[in-house]
């Protein structure tokens, strides 16, 4: 029995890394895979069928199948080969770096690696740690101390000089995103303060439809509009009326208006024409008799008839 | 102003306002909101216009609506009102 005729019977398996899709290349060889695919990217374990592969299970790595083999850092999931050059700008990094697969955990920023590929176009696959050359653990306290360079650091080889400034970037654009997200989320809280404000002061109609079940929040709302704070009310000896206390710039008022409307009975201050005696309360509501006030007081007119203590 | 104040000048659209009427002790907002700056000419020019088409909710029509003494207050947003307001309001004995 040849072993082309093993491959024939289906008795010969491989071992191969997957990244994803339903090919597997091995140098010039391809099989589609049939079936099943891995649920997540790993060495598995396949049964070879002509030119179809089946998913045999899990399988550990088998650094042999891997061509091209290369060292170099690793950078997240990127790989930065040893033939980098010193990098002018982060793009001309990007554009010297692969992603690499399938790394092994607990493999430490700065880590010397090597990498291969099981055809010339597969993906780069992580094949094992190697040897540090020397400066790696100084390069990785500069980084954890904040430092943009390593200039200070000797015997950097631009390979890793790159990887320190990817590192480097990667921290910043961290810092940067998450201030983003907290600016995001501030202008999102404040846009909802903004709208419960609104909703509360509502419009002079809602306001009044608010007095005819909850006073005490219409008259709030209706004082908020012009900046004065409401401090208390009670129901007055005339019908329908009620007295509300509020706050202004610092001063205490007190005001009698109708409970529903809002219109104001009796201001509190000097509202009569001096030359008709006729008085001008009952034109203003709550809303607008704060501005009033402010008015009179400005001009050194205020007369306040009901003095609270 | 005060600082809370200048803490939303950053956070709120400063170019427009709500504006709040008060007439024959009846109150209410105009529908739209208007420019800030808008002159008190333009202001009264548009209240008026509203409150004789009855385009006031709060306000009952009245086609002799006049507004033409009345006072004009203007209210940047604060943090309790976070809007910018244009009052209208009667004028009162004192000016």
């Amino acid at each position: 029995m040849t072993w082309m005729d093993l491959i024939d019977r289906g008795l010969w398996t491989i071992v191969s890394p997957w990244v994803g899709g339903r090919l597997l290349q091995q140098a010039d060889r391809v099989w589609r895979i049939a079936g099943d695919l891995p649920n997540e990217a790993g060495w598995y374990r396949f049964e070879i069928q002509g030119r179809r592969a089946k998913l045999r299970g899990p399988a550990s790595p088998n650094s042999d199948v891997l061509r091209h083999v290369r060292t170099g850092y690793l950078v997240g999931d990127r790989f930065v080969p040893e033939t980098a050059r010193v990098p002018r700008k982060l793009g001309d990094i990007m554009r010297e770096t692969d992603r690499v697969h399938l790394v092994e955990l607990g493999v430490d920023r700065f880590a010397r690696i090597s990498a291969g590929r099981t055809s010339d176009t597969g993906p780069l696959i992580f094949k094992e740690e190697e040897m540090p050359l020397g400066p790696e653990e100084q390069v990785l306290s500069a980084l954890l101390e904040g430092q943009d360079s390593v200039n200070d650091v000797a015997d950097v080889s631009p390979a890793l000089d790159a990887a320190f400034q990817m590192e480097v970037w990667r921290k910043k654009e961290v810092v940067r995103r998450r201030r983003e997200i907290e600016r995001r989320v501030q202008e999102e809280e404040e846009r909802r303060r903004k709208e419960e404000l609104q909703e509360r002061l509502g419009s002079g109609e809602a306001r009044r439809q608010m007095a005819r079940s909850d006073f005490e929040a219409a008259a709030r709302a209706a004082l908020l509009v012009s900046g004065a704070e409401y401090l208390e009310h009670r129901p007055s000896a005339a019908r329908e009326e009620m007295i509300v206390r509020f706050r202004l710039d610092r001063q205490r008022y007190e005001c009698a208006c109708d409970r529903y409307s809002l219109r104001i009975t009796d201001a509190g201050v000097c509202l009569v024409d001096h030359e008709s005696g006729e008085r001008g309360d009952d034109r203003f509501t709550l809303e607008s008799l704060p501005g009033v006030i402010r008015q009179a007081e400005r001009e050194g007119a205020l007369v306040v008839f009901r003095h609270m203590n | 102003m005060n600082d809370n104040n200048m803490e939303l000048r950053g956070l709120i659209d400063t170019t427009e306002a709500r504006v709040n009427i008060t007439w024959g002790g009846q109150n209410g907002d105009l529908l739209e909101t208007v420019a800030y700056d808008a002159s008190d000419r333009m202001v009264r020019q548009w209240i008026t216009e509203a409150v004789r088409h009855g385009s006031v909710p709060g306000i009952a029509l009245d086609g002799h609506a006049d507004f033409s003494e009345f006072v004009i207050d203007r209210f940047a947003a604060t943090m309790t009102r976070p809007y910018n307001l244009i009052q209208v309001r009667p004028k009162t004995p004192f000016g």
